[in-house]
C-alpha cells in the first residue's frame, strides 16, 4: 500500500515539477550584457505598441552602443498605469525614462522620483526653441526642467460642419467671442416636446478655460495663493455653469451619463464641442464632415488648456546619460514623426514637426479642412495656451476644486460660492508644509 | 455538501448527530466538547502532524503574506510617498482621520452600501437558487446565464453598465417606464449613484448561488416529507423547512459578502470616479487615491487599518447575533 | 430513499407551476443577460455605429469579422496558452496546499490551532490594496519579477484563504468515525488526509475549482504589476491594451472580450452539472 502512494504521488509531484518548469521556461531571456540598455515605458496599446516600432528600430541603429527597449507596462491608460508605475519605483524596476500624466510632473519632481535634465540638456548642446514653450512651461520647477515633451495637443473646437451647413451658420473662425459663440450654440440646440435635448450646441469645455478666458485663474504667479475667488475666476465660472443650467446649449449631467461628449458629436447629437487633437482617433469615424476651429475668445484674453505627454527620467536609472539619448531621440523631430505619422492622431511637441507637411496635410475620414491640424497648431504657436498649475500636490488640488465644479454644474452652488469654496480648499493646501 | 450540518451515517445505518460546525466553530473560539480520552503519546503525535499539515500556510504567511501586512501596518505610522524613505509620525494619520470629513464620509457611503446590498444580494441569491435547484429541462443553462455577470472582463464593465442605465434610454429606464415610473438619472444623480452601483451588485451573485444549490442538496428530503404530510404550501415548505436548514449557509455567505462589499472598489473607480460629489466615494477608493495619486501610502494604510478593525467588529458583530437566528440540525445545549 | 410523493398532486396544477417557474426563470435570464447582450451587440458592429444614438441594440450590418480582426490583432493564442498555464499553476497549488492546511484546522488537534485559524480568517478582512507595494517590493528583492512566479509560488502555500475556509468547513461534516477506524488500521495522518479525506471531498474540490477558475482568468492588477513583458500577458492584460491613449476600440474590445469569456461559461457549464449530481452523496439521508 505505501510504495502505491509513492508512485501515485511521484506522478503527481513530477506533473507539479513539470508545471513548474514550463512556468519558468517560459520567462523571456535576458539581454545581451555588451551594451547598455535603457527602457521606454508607457502604457502602450495595440495601436501605440506598433507605432512605436519604427522608433525604436531607428534609435538602436544610430545608436549602436545603446539598447533601447520598449517597456509597455500595460493597463491601458487607466488607473492602473499609475499603480503599476508607483510600485515598480518602489521595488527598484522602472523604466528609465517614462510617460506620467502632466499633473504629476512635479510631484515626481519634488520627490525626487525624476532628475532634472539641465546638465543633460546642455551637454547635449540641445535646443529648446523647437519645443512649444507652453508645453516646456510644464516641465518647469523650481527653475529646472524636469523632462521634455514627446506629444501634446490644445484644445480646439471641433464641429459638425453638416449641422452649421443645415442651420445656416458660418463656422466658427477667429472673430468669435463669447457672444458669438453663444448665439451659434444656441441656433443649434434643439430639443423635443419633452425637454429633453435631441441635439445640443456645444460641449461643456474645460471649467479652467472659460476662467483663464474671463482673465481668472487657479494660482498666482508665485503659486502660493488660490484666485479662483476673484471677480474674473467667478465670472468664468458663471459662464461655465450658464452654458448647462442657463442658455443649455451644453449637456447636463444626465445628458452626459446617455453619452460622453465625444459619442454624442460622432453621433451628431452635439454641433461643437472642446476637444485635444487626439480626438481625432475617434472623430475619424464621422459620418459627416467635420473640422476644428480655434477657440472662441473671452472678455480678456483666449486661452486654452493644453495637453502633454510627459517623458521623464527616473532617478534610479543605471544609465543615465544613455537615458537621456533615448529620451531625446523620442522627442525629436524624427522620433515625432516616426511615431505619429503612421496614426496622425497625436499632436507634436516641436515647432518645426508642426510645419511640415505630413502633419499639415493630415486628414482621415470626412475631415473637411486643414482646420484639423492648423488650428491646433495657431493656438499653441500664438501662445494662447497653458497647462496646469506645476505644484507638487496638484492631484490633491485638481481633487478638491472638482468636487467644487461637481456642484457648481449640478446647479448646486452659485459661481461665487464655488470660487469662494474652491479658493478656501485650495489656499488650506498650499498653507500645508510638503 | 454541508458546511455546517452534518448528519454523518455510522456503516451500519444509524444516524448520529455530532456536534461539528456552527457559528463557534467557525472562528474556533471555543473548544470542542465531547472529546474522547486520548493517550499523550497520540496527543503528541498529532500535534505534530497538525503543525505539519499547517506548515504550508506559516511558511506562506512568514515569508509572502505576513511581511507586507506588518510592512502596510507599520507604514500606517509614517509619511511614505512610496518612492522615498518613510519618515515617522506615530499617530499623526490617525489623528488627521479625525478632522478628515471625507474619510468619514467615505466610511458612511460604504457603510450604506454594504448594508443594503448584502442582505438584498443574500435574499436574492438564496431566493434563485430555490428556484434553480431542480432538474427542468435547460436548468443548466439558466445557472450558466445566472452566473454569467460575475465573469464579464472588468474592461468592458463599465461601457456596458453605462449603457444600461442610460437615464434616456438605457433598459433599467426603459423597463420603468413600461410601469408608468420616470426613471431618474442614475449615475448622473447624487441621490441615485449610490442604488444604481447597489442595483449592479445585484447581478454579482453568481459565487453565492453555487454555494447554496450545494446547500440545497443537504437538506434532509425527510423534513421536507413530514412538511407534505401536514399539507404546508409551496411558501410555508421553504419558510419553515428550508430556510431554517439554510441559516448556516446564509451566515457563511453574510460574513463573506459583509467584507467584500466593506472592499469594494473597482467599479466605482470605472465608472463615477467616487462622483458626483462624493456621493460614491467609496472607502477603498479613497485608500486609493491617497496611496496612489496624493502620494500619501501613510495615510492610506491608517485608513486600511481603520477599516480592517470596522470590518472584524461587524464580522463579530453578526457572528455573534448568529446564535439567536443559526439553526444547528444538532442542538446541544441542554 | 423514499421521494416525496408527487403524484398525488394533481396534474394541472403541477403543470401551471413548471410553466410559471420558466417564465420567472425566463424573465430573470432575460434581465441577466442584459449586460452580455450588450456587449456582445457592440462586438458586431463597425466603430462608427457604436455611437448611434437612441443605442442599437442590433447591428445594421453583422461584423463577424471583428471576432478574428480582435482574436489576431494581439497575440490571443499565446495569450490563451499562458492564463491556462497561469490559472492551472495556481489551481492545483491552491487544491493540493489549502486542502492540507484544512486537513489540519478541522481533522487535528494541536496547539495553537484556534489562534492560528483567527489570523487566517483576519487575513480575508485585508484590502489588497494596501499589500500591493510591499509585496512587490518584496518580489522585486527576491529578483521574481517579470516571471511567473509571484502568482503561482505563493498559491502552494495557501496563499488564499477564503478556499481554506471554505475545505475546512467542509471537511468537518465528514464523519470522524473514518478517521478514527482508518488509525485503528495503522494508517497515518497523511494516508487518511490522502486517502479518506480528499476522496470524499470531490464536490468541495469541484467548488473550488468553479470559484478559482474564473478568478484566475480575469485576474488584472496582480498581473499586470508582475508581467513585464508582452509574451508573458494573460488574456484579461490583452483586453487592456485595446484602450489607447486617446480612444478605445470597442467593437474590438467587445470582440475580444466575448471570446475570452467562452471558456469559462463552458467550464463552468460542465462543472455545475457534475457538481450538483455529486453532493447527493456524503453523508446525507435519503
Amino acid at each position: 500500500m505505501h510504495q502505491r502512494i509513492r508512485r501515485r504521488d511521484f506522478v503527481r509531484i513530477g506533473g507539479g515539477a513539470a508545471v513548474g518548469a514550463a512556468l519558468v521556461a517560459n520567462s523571456p531571456r535576458r539581454s545581451r550584457a555588451q551594451v547598455t540598455t535603457v527602457s521606454y515605458g508607457t502604457p502602450g496599446g495595440v495601436d501605440e505598441d506598433e507605432a512605436w516600432i519604427p522608433v525604436f528600430e531607428a534609435f538602436n541603429e544610430s545608436h549602436p552602443d545603446i539598447e533601447a527597449v520598449y517597456m509597455p507596462l500595460g493597463g491601458g491608460y487607466a488607473p492602473q498605469y499609475l499603480q503599476n508605475l508607483q510600485a515598480r519605483i518602489a521595488g527598484g524596476n522602472a523604466p528609465d525614462v517614462f510617460f506620467v500624466m502632466d499633473g504629476l510632473v512635479a510631484g515626481f519632481a519634488e520627490r525626487n522620483v525624476i532628475v532634472p535634465i539641465d546638465d543633460y540638456l546642455q551637454a547635449g548642446e540641445v535646443q529648446l526653441d523647437d519645443f512649444f514653450e507652453a508645453h516646456l512651461e510644464s516641465f518647469r520647477y523650481e527653475d529646472q526642467i524636469w523632462g521634455l515633451p514627446r506629444d501634446g495637443a490644445p484644445m480646439a473646437l471641433f464641429y459638425n460642419a453638416a449641422l452649421f451647413d443645415e442651420a445656416g451658420i458660418a463656422y466658427p473662425d477667429e472673430t468669435w467671442d463669447w457672444g458669438i459663440f453663444l448665439e451659434a450654440a444656441t441656433a443649434l440646440t434643439k430639443r423635443d416636446e419633452g425637454g429633453r435635448a435631441v441635439q445640443l450646441g456645444t460641449g461643456r469645455g474645460e471649467w479652467v478655460n472659460w476662467v483663464w478666458q474671463a482673465g481668472g485663474d487657479i494660482l498666482d504667479a508665485s503659486g502660493s495663493t488660490c484666485l479662483l475667488g476673484e471677480p474674473e475666476a467667478i465670472e468664468g465660472l458663471r459662464f461655465a455653469q450658464d452654458l448647462v443650467l442657463e442658455h443649455q446649449v451644453a449637456p447636463s449631467a444626465e445628458d452626459l451619463a446617455d453619452q460622453t461628449e465625444n459619442d454624442m458629436f460622432l453621433a451628431g447629437r452635439l454641433a461643437m464641442f472642446f476637444g485635444a487633437r487626439g480626438a481625432l482617433g475617434a472623430i475619424c469615424n464621422a459620418e459627416f464632415p467635420f473640422d476644428a476651429a480655434i477657440a472662441p475668445q473671452g472678455p480678456a484674453r483666449r486661452m486654452t488648456r493644453t495637453n502633454v505627454g510627459p517623458t521623464v527620467l527616473w532617478s534610479g536609472s543605471q544609465n543615465p546619460e544613455a537615458a537621456f539619448e533615448l529620451m531625446r531621440f523620442i522627442c525629436s523631430a524624427e522620433g515625432q514623426r516616426l511615431k505619429i505619422e503612421p496614426t496622425g492622431f497625436a499632436f507634436p511637441s516641436r515647432v518645426s514637426s508642426a510645419n511640415e507637411e505630413w502633419f499639415t496635410e493630415f486628414q482621415c475620414g470626412q475631415s473637411a479642412g486643414k482646420g484639423i491640424n492648423l488650428a491646433f497648431r495657431e493656438e499653441i504657436e500664438q501662445g494662447w495656451v497653458r497647462t496646469w498649475p506645476t505644484h507638487p500636490r496638484w492631484p490633491e488640488i485638481s481633487t478638491a476644486i472638482t468636487e467644487e465644479i461637481d456642484a457648481l454644474y449640478q446647479g448646486n452652488k452659485t459661481p461665487e460660492q464655488t470660487g469662494e469654496d474652491a479658493a478656501r480648499k485650495v489656499n488650506e493646501f498650499l498653507a500645508e508644509p510638503a | 455538501m454541508n458546511f455546517w450540518l452534518s448528519l454523518p451515517e455510522r456503516r451500519d445505518g444509524e444516524a448520529r448527530p455530532q456536534i461539528q460546525g456552527g457559528a463557534i466553530e467557525v472562528t474556533g473560539l471555543q473548544r470542542e466538547r465531547g472529546v474522547p480520552q486520548r493517550t499523550s503519546r497520540l496527543t503528541m503525535r498529532e500535534n505534530y502532524a497538525g503543525w505539519l499539515f499547517v506548515l504550508p500556510w506559516v511558511i506562506g504567511f512568514i515569508c509572502f503574506t505576513g511581511g507586507p501586512i506588518l510592512a502596510a501596518f507599520a507604514v500606517s505610522f509614517t509619511d511614505w510617498d512610496i518612492v522615498n524613505s518613510p519618515r515617522w509620525v506615530g499617530l499623526g494619520n490617525y489623528r488627521r482621520m479625525l478632522d478628515d470629513p471625507q474619510a468619514l464620509a467615505a466610511l458612511k457611503v460604504t457603510t450604506i452600501y454594504t448594508a443594503v446590498s448584502v442582505p438584498l444580494q443574500t435574499a436574492l441569491a438564496f431566493v434563485l437558487a430555490l428556484l434553480l435547484n431542480n432538474s427542468i429541462r435547460g436548468v443548466g443553462i439558466y445557472r450558466t446565464i445566472f452566473y454569467l455577470p460575475t465573469i464579464l472582463p472588468v474592461a468592458a464593465v463599465a461601457v456596458i453598465w453605462r449603457w444600461v442605465l442610460s437615464p434616456q434610454y438605457g433598459i433599467f429606464n426603459y423597463l420603468l417606464s413600461l410601469i408608468g415610473i420616470g426613471g431618474p438619472a442614475w449615475l448622473a444623480s447624487t441621490t441615485w449613484a449610490l442604488p444604481a452601483l447597489i442595483l449592479m451588485s445585484l447581478f454579482q451573485i453568481g459565487g453565492a448561488l453555487i454555494i447554496n444549490l450545494a446547500g440545497l442538496q443537504g437538506v434532509p428530503s425527510d423534513l421536507y416529507e413530514a412538511a407534505a404530510v401536514d399539507g404546508a404550501s409551496w411558501w410555508r415548505k421553504h419558510w419553515n423547512v428550508t430556510l431554517p436548514m439554510m441559516t448556516p449557509y446564509i451566515l457563511f455567505q453574510l460574513v463573506i459578502g459583509l467584507v467584500a462589499a466593506l472592499q469594494v472598489f473597482v467599479q466605482p473607480y470605472l465608472m463615477t470616479q467616487g462622483g458626483p460629489q462624493n456621493a460614491t466615494l467609496f472607502f477603498l477608493l479613497y485608500v486609493y487615491r491617497n496611496a496612489f495619486e496624493f502620494f500619501s501610502m501613510g495615510y492610506a494604510s491608517a485608513l486600511t487599518v481603520v477599516l480592517f478593525i470596522y470590518v472584524v467588529l461587524l464580522t463579530l458583530l453578526i457572528l455573534r447575533s448568529a446564535r439567536v437566528w443559526v439553526y444547528y440540525e444538532a442542538q446541544q445545549k441542554g | 430513499m423514499r421521494r416525496v410523493r408527487l403524484a398525488s398532486r394533481p396534474r394541472v396544477a403541477r403543470l401551471l407551476r413548471l410553466v410559471a417557474l420558466h417564465a420567472v426563470l425566463l424573465a430573470g435570464s432575460a434581465v441577466f443577460l442584459l449586460p452580455f447582450l450588450w456587449s456582445l451587440s457592440t462586438s458586431l458592429k463597425l466603430e462608427r455605429e457604436v455611437f448611434v444614438f437612441p443605442p442599437e441594440l442590433i447591428p445594421a450590418q453583422i461584423q463577424w469579422r471583428n471576432y478574428p480582426d480582435a482574436l489576431t490583432a494581439l497575440p490571443f493564442g499565446r495569450y490563451t496558452f499562458n492564463t491556462l498555464l497561469l490559472a492551472g499553476g495556481r489551481i492545483v497549488g491552491i487544491m493540493l496546499s489549502c486542502s492540507m492546511v484544512a486537513f489540519a484546522f478541522s481533522r487535528l488537534r494541536w496547539k495553537g490551532r484556534d489562534a492560528l485559524f483567527f489570523v487566517l480568517l483576519a487575513t480575508l478582512m485585508i484590502p489588497p490594496e494596501i499589500t500591493l507595494v510591499p509585496q512587490y517590493i518584496l518580489f522585486s528583492k527576491l529578483g521574481w519579477v517579470n516571471t511567473y512566479l509571484p502568482l503561482v509560488v505563493p498559491a502552494f502555500f495557501a496563499d488564499n484563504a477564503f478556499f481554506v475556509f471554505l475545505l475546512r468547513q467542509f471537511f468537518l461534516t465528514i464523519p470522524r468515525d473514518l478517521d478514527d477506524a482508518a488509525r485503528i488500521d495503522g494508517a497515518g495522518y497523511f494516508e487518511i488526509y490522502w486517502r479518506i479525506i480528499m476522496p470524499l471531498s470531490k464536490p468541495a474540490l469541484v467548488a473550488v475549482g468553479i470559484f478559482a477558475f474564473p478568478y484566475n482568468w480575469n485576474a488584472f492588477l496582480q498581473t499586470l504589476i508582475y508581467l513585464q513583458y508582452r509574451e508573458l500577458f494573460t488574456v484579461s492584460l490583452g483586453l487592456s491594451l485595446f484602450q489607447e491613449q486617446y480612444y478605445t476600440s470597442w467593437t474590438l474590445l467587445m470582440a475580444a472580450s466575448v471570446a475570452v469569456m467562452l471558456p469559462v461559461l463552458i467550464v463552468f457549464f460542465l462543472l455545475q452539472r457534475r457538481f450538483i449530481q455529486g453532493i447527493t452523496f456524503t453523508g446525507l439521508k435519503g
